[in-house]
């Protein structure tokens, strides 16, 4: 018997005309590990709603179809009755905390289901053993890092012992030590008490060495289901959905090394490509030398930040950001990049030591005498949202500054065109979709043409059009003057399009230079904190002893 | 976390705060008691001695007392309303009129005293609730009122909207800060500005709740809640004598200033025999 059967599935909002899901049918075997894969709105967070038999109860909609777990149909039966069955975790760590302790956390459900004091303690501790968060017992949600909440998270469900757990972009928001850790944790779940697993991810390097098949969604429709190498094979069809495709497939595929199937791993493109190797040279594009003879836009000096709480989030920072950078922040979550990003602001203050901003010290400036300046998209672009219209939006900031509406006018437009929103302008902000509502809110930071744009994690949760789409414009803001601060645990975006990389690690500056330095010659720095350079920079360090930063760059040597 | 800091609702208190250690009943019979008795009395006097009272047995338990001081600017707000109200709006009459209006409102001796009794009720309610709620922690909500006989669900309820609470505050922050990264001057400037400005904040916040909403109803359903059988509880909590001793004092003090009431004008407004 299969674990999830899903037979012609569809679904629609009572709100919309459209539908949702158009008679979606895959079977999932019991112990599979399946990745679901898709660009966004392609209908991935309403399938596994269906398949944990929510949605339908919970969500007017209509529903055709059939969906059984286990043998019952999940359409039907109750969510106490499935409950028990399955479980799952979202995205948002924290509205999932329902409690304020870790230990309460992953009780709750025991307690629901009227489980023993003595079976609850034994499960909890189980629980947290397993996924590595024991000691944490007595936590609140606030003391805990974004993987560390996701870990928790998995304890809960994993505690009830479920026979199917689904995790819906549950490891988006995470670093990649804190990815790669959730992952081998629903690996070892799986082996050891055989969980079915069904997993949303757009971070297609991590998931292929995980799961035994990938259901691909394209508007609602399944596009392929298969073994992730027959999947990844369909190149040129995954980049028309808008797939990202694992760098190591990509770099074999460029070079014509598919001899018996494209390989999806690093050590399998390193078997792969062996034949390739004396044909193989990378060209030298390190042709970024630190500007420091440009003008200083921003310093840190011996910068120390402690939280309310005692926290510590920066401890003796210093450095300078130079004018037309383009320098990506990395470092685990709870690393000090955030912060770093508000005391350029101005929203926080030091503790201690001095943050220079276009010369004025950020104690004696407010946020609003810097905005014109310095701009900064927020993770979450919905906290950047206040007005009725798109065009409202992107005005707001520029009649703060007293422009004449024609200016106004003229701003706005500009801003819309460049982010590709043109002809939103009377659209509520909040009916966009979330990859839309990320570019409106950097069109709100471009019209006020700051010198100096930082961006708090532009890619995450985005599908691989998106992230490319806002990883182009920032390049393009770079080429025409404006100095780039992008946060990011999306190393292959840093090495794609940064110039510099500075690296933090407990609120401490680990070490700092040109992308290809850092992620050439620090390969340990980074690996001691849990960072992981590109498939492709450790591909080519394998083979060639040199480290590439993209794939282009191996295509390119090739060809030459 | 600093050491020696125990995390509540809200803030992080000192772990010597007795409160923090009581039975989750005496937090939530506290909170109710110190909610009631200001509005048992009328009189500026005793609910002077009672604020005074309240203050002294903070200090005794050490609760963490400068965290009030975050209140103030609130009990400044009310205060303002409180005074302006009576001032401009009141026609209470007294001994002595001090100040008349064309609109035929008035000031006496009444009406002061009116006032400071309603500014004394109000701030011994909010410095009692807020000592109880420094000290809250979730489990004390759900297990306080379940044993006085709420049941699990409505107590679980209240428990997530304090939680949401918590959420709430923090996503105002952002928003707030987004708010001044747009140029949006907050802090400053003509008060009905910053007050239309700030009703934009509301736009956000309103859609980030409904998203949450939504999200959580999902993860409760699949945490089996509501519980459809019996429920368990991990926790077991046991009365101390300092807890028996705490409720004693809050029975006696709730029946005290009843009996007072109804049989001394003491208590009554506006509080002493020769009015």
């Amino acid at each position: 018997m299969s674990a999830v059967r899903v037979k012609d599935l569809w679904w629609r909002y009572h709100t919309s005309r459209e539908w949702i899901l158009k008679g979606v049918d895959f079977e999932v075997e019991r112990g599979e590990f399946v990745g679901i894969v898709g660009p966004s709105g392609a209908g991935k967070t309403t399938l596994c709603l269906l398949v944990a038999g929510v949605l339908s109860k919970s969500v007017k909609g209509e529903c055709k179809g059939r969906v059984e777990l286990f043998g019952k149909d999940a359409l039907r039966t109750g969510v106490r009755q499935l409950s028990e069955e399955v479980a799952i975790v979202l995205q948002d760590a924290d509205t999932q905390f329902v409690t304020m302790r870790v230990l309460e956390e992953v009780a709750f459900p025991l307690e629901n289901l009227g489980l023993s004091r003595e079976e609850i303690l034994e499960r909890v501790s189980e629980a947290l053993e397993f996924v590595g968060m024991k000691g944490y017992e007595w936590k609140h949600p606030h003391e805990l890092s974004g993987g560390q909440k996701q870990r928790v998270a998995i304890a809960a469900a994993l505690a009830k012992r479920p026979r199917l757990l689904i995790l819906d972009e549950a490891t988006s928001d995470l670093d990649p030590l804190g990815k790669r850790e959730v992952l081998s944790v629903v690996s070892r779940l799986r082996k050891e008490y055989e969980v079915t697993v069904m997993i949303v991810d757009h971070n297609t390097d991590d998931l292929v060495k995980f799961v035994d098949r990938v259901i691909v969604l394209e508007g609602g429709r399944v596009a392929a289901f298969g073994e992730p190498r027959a999947i990844f094979s369909r190149i040129e069809q995954l980049r028309t959905i808008g797939i990202r495709i694992p760098q190591p497939t990509e770099v074999a595929f460029k070079l014509g090394a598919a001899n018996g199937g494209l390989p999806l791993t690093v050590e399998e493109a390193a078997k792969a490509l062996a034949p390739l190797k004396e044909r193989l040279c990378l060209l030298n594009g390190d042709a970024y030398e630190s500007p420091s003879g440009c003008e200083r836009l921003v310093s840190f000096t011996d910068v120390t930040y402690v939280y309310e709480d005692g926290t510590v989030a920066l401890d003796g920072l210093s450095l300078n950001i130079r004018k037309g950078e383009f320098l990506a922040v990395i470092g685990p979550n709870g690393s000090g990049k955030t912060t770093m990003a508000k005391l350029m602001v101005s929203l926080i203050k030091p503790t201690s030591g001095r943050v220079e901003v276009m010369g004025a010290d950020t104690r004696a400036v407010s946020p609003t005498m810097l905005f014109s300046k310095v701009g900064y998209v927020f993770q979450n672009p919905d906290y950047q949202l206040v007005c009725d219209t798109v065009y409202d939006e992107v005005a707001f900031p520029l009649r703060q500054l007293g422009l004449d509406e024609e200016e106004v006018r003229e701003r706005v437009q500009w801003a819309l065109a460049s982010v590709g929103l043109t002809g939103l302008e009377e659209t509520p902000p909040f009916f966009l979709s979330k990859g839309e509502r990320q570019r409106l809110a950097l069109a709100i930071v471009l019209a006020v043409k700051p010198q100096l744009l930082i961006v708090d994690e532009p890619t995450t949760g985005q599908d691989e059009r998106n992230s490319r789409r806002i990883a182009e414009l920032l390049a393009q803001l770079n080429k025409a003057g404006v100095t780039i601060v992008v946060i990011t645990h999306d190393l292959r975006l840093v090495s794609e399009y940064a110039e510099r990389v500075v690296v933090l690690n407990n609120g401490r500056l680990v070490t700092e230079g040109s992308t290809r330095k850092v992620f050439t010659e620090h390969l340990e720095t980074l690996a001691s904190i849990g960072l992981e350079p590109p498939p492709v920079t450790r591909l080519m360090k394998e083979l060639v002893g040199r480290p590439a930063l993209t794939v282009r760059e191996v295509v390119l040597c090739e060809r030459a | 976390m600093e050491k020696g800091k125990v995390r509540t609702f809200f803030t992080y208190v000192d772990e010597r705060y007795a409160l923090v250690r009581a039975h989750p009943a005496v937090k939530i019979v506290s909170l109710v008691v110190l909610n009631v008795i200001p509005w048992i009395i009328e009189a500026p006097v005793p609910l002077a001695s009672f604020l005074t009272s309240l203050l002294l047995a903070a200090a005794l338990l050490k609760a963490p007392l400068s965290k009030l001081r975050n209140y103030l600017p609130y009990l400044l707000l009310v205060a303002q309303a409180v005074v302006l109200s009576y001032v401009l709006g009141s026609r209470i009459p007294g001994n002595a009129v001090y100040i008349e209006f064309p609109w035929g409102c008035y000031v006496t001796d009444r009406t002061l005293l009116y006032m400071a009794s309603v500014m004394l009720r109000i701030s011994s309610m909010l410095v009692g609730s807020t000592l109880i709620f420094l000290s809250l922690r979730d489990t004390d909500v759900v297990y306080g009122l379940k044993s006085l006989g709420v049941p699990f669900a409505a107590a679980f309820a209240f428990n997530l909207a304090l939680r949401f609470s918590a959420l709430f505050l923090d996503d105002y922050a952002r928003v707030r800060d987004a708010m001044l990264l747009k140029g949006a001057k907050l802090d400053a400037g003509n008060p009905l500005e910053r007050a239309k400005l700030l009703s934009r904040t509301a736009v956000p916040l309103m859609v980030i709740a409904v998203r949450r909403m939504q999200d959580l109803s999902f993860a409760l359903e699949l945490k089996s809640f509501p519980p459809s059988g019996k429920r368990t509880y991990l926790h077991q909590f046991r009365w101390s004598r300092f807890d028996v001793a705490a409720l004693a004092l809050l029975a006696a003090t709730t029946a005290g200033v009843v009996v007072a009431k109804m049989v001394s004008p003491l208590l009554s407004f506006p509080g002493w025999p020769f009015a």
